[in-house]
């Protein structure tokens, strides 16, 4: 196997960013773009940030061992995700399973913490992360960003959801019965 | 502007229509153009679609001026991947925000998820009248359809499907209990959603219930239901048993004798009797020796 290669990228105000490829290959895009051929010199990202970007690279760094592991486990070679330490897990496919399942409990029990420190963030950045994620095609961030903003939508009213996210009400007054009319069911 | 380095150049064109980004024409702005964005004097819609890049600007130019520092909130792949976690009432209500989110909202695929995501539904199959059916998936918006047969009646019909006799004769709009005579189904209320759980559901105006409901077929499909008008009384388990103690009765045969008359004549009690009939003479020819 190669030694890890390192991807130099840019975000769109000029910052460069060296990540090694496995953490970048998270994102769909640049993983598309580094097989066809762009990975050896600076890869642009001009709908990314440098304020964004280190965060996302957090979430990348976190599910690239999942990401591992699920490449393994489609080829049938090993099935434990391993998280740090690979000379812990070698060998382990005696193993029964209840102690896996142990394990994978402790495991799911981690990461959803640590999903919930890594989303207590505000709107502008929950948004930059929404764009970032779709722009770089990272599925599981976005659906997890996704999950946040629909959390913050649930049980409002549309003026509260207005207020919320500081959206201008454009509807006339005539389209603005006739779709509160449509809806009226929700009102009630 | 400081958007993109120059001598990017090149990467930017191979980047712009690759069909990875979806809507990322919609992002080439920076903060300066947040800014602008913010300020409420600013306001065309022009100036946003201007300045994104060439393809796939459609989605901004319908976006209006929101006064969002959002900017992800006018993506629509963004506000879909939103959407689709929304319930129902959410939706519903989401869909009157803004413009914008309306025309997310309103989209037939999110739509009938939400309808159908709570009762775990396969499918819904149909298009409603109005778009406001979609706004309500509480139970009563589904019925199964049940197929007459002979012998039912209402009492009994509650009794398999554990609902009140009331609630069958509200539902189809019946005066009395007889009215079951002249119809070829029932709507039968839903008790519990278990009837729904991976089935695809037909949205169908019934002209008794006078409104548009949700049917689940639980025997197959609503061309099920055309095909038991043809054999009506051969296609359930309980009409095929009837017809074979009737033949058994005319006959004076045993069960499986009584199946293959009836087999041969493809389910027809009449022609199963004429077969017998013919059989019956050309054996007595064969006796005399």
């Amino acid at each position: 196997m190669a030694s890890p290669k390192v991807i130099v990228l840019r975000t769109c105000d000029g910052e460069t960013f060296e990540v090694d490829e496995s953490v970048v290959y998270v994102s769909e895009t640049i993983k598309n773009m580094i097989e066809d051929g762009c990975g050896d010199g600076v890869i642009p990202l001009p709908n990314v940030s440098s304020k964004i970007f280190p965060k996302v690279i957090e979430y990348c760094k976190k599910h690239v061992s999942d990401f591992e592991s699920l490449k393994k486990t489609s080829n049938g070679d090993e099935k434990e995700k391993d998280k740090d330490d690979d000379s812990s897990k070698k060998g382990k496919e005696a193993v029964p399973d209840v102690e896996e399942d142990a394990e994978e409990k402790a495991r799911v029990e981690e990461l959803k913490e640590w999903e919930t420190t890594y989303m207590d963030i505000d709107q502008q950045v929950l948004f930059d992360l929404l764009q970032a994620a779709n722009y770089l095609n990272i599925k599981g961030l976005l659906l997890m960003a996704a999950e946040k903003a629909a959390s913050m939508i649930r049980g409002k009213t549309p003026e509260q959801i207005r207020e919320t996210f500081n959206i201008k009400n454009d509807f006339t007054p005539e389209e603005y019965e006739e779709v509160r009319r449509e809806n009226a069911w929700a009102f009630e | 502007m400081g958007c993109c380095g120059d001598d990017d150049g090149i990467y930017k064109q191979q980047l712009i229509p690759n069909p990875n980004q979806h809507d990322s024409s919609s992002y080439c702005f920076t903060q300066n153009s947040m800014s602008a964005l913010r300020n409420p004097s600013m306001g065309t819609p022009t100036n946003l679609a201007g300045s994104s890049a060439s393809s796939s600007s459609k989605d901004v130019d319908v976006i209006s001026p929101m006064n969002s520092n959002f900017f992800a909130l006018t993506c629509r792949d963004i506000l879909r991947s939103i959407f689709e976690r929304l319930p129902v009432t959410d939706l519903a209500r989401a869909a009157c925000v803004c413009r914008f989110w309306n025309l997310v909202a309103s989209d037939r695929e999110i739509q009938t998820r939400a309808f159908i995501s709570p009762w775990k539904l396969k499918d819904v199959i149909g298009k409603p009248s109005s778009g406001s059916f979609w706004r309500d998936n509480s139970l009563g918006r589904f019925a199964i359809s049940h197929h007459i047969l002979r012998g039912d009646t209402v009492a009994s019909l509650a009794v398999k499907y554990s609902v009140q006799v009331m609630d069958i004769k509200r539902l189809n709009n019946m005066l009395s209990d007889h009215g079951i005579y002249s119809r070829e189904r029932l709507l039968i209320p839903l008790s519990k959603p278990d009837h729904l759980c991976n089935r695809t559901c037909y949205i169908e105006f019934d002209v008794y219930a006078k409104r548009e409901v949700a049917v689940v077929y639980l025997e197959g499909g609503p061309d099920g239901k055309n095909s038991c008008l043809m054999n009506r009384s051969t296609t359930t388990k309980r009409g095929n048993r009837r017809v074979i103690d009737s033949l058994k009765r005319s006959m004076r045969v045993d069960d499986g004798t009584a199946e293959y008359y009836l087999s041969i004549s493809n389910g027809d009690p009449r022609a199963a009797l004429a077969e017998f009939s013919e059989d019956l003479r050309w054996e007595d020819r064969e006796i005399p020796s």
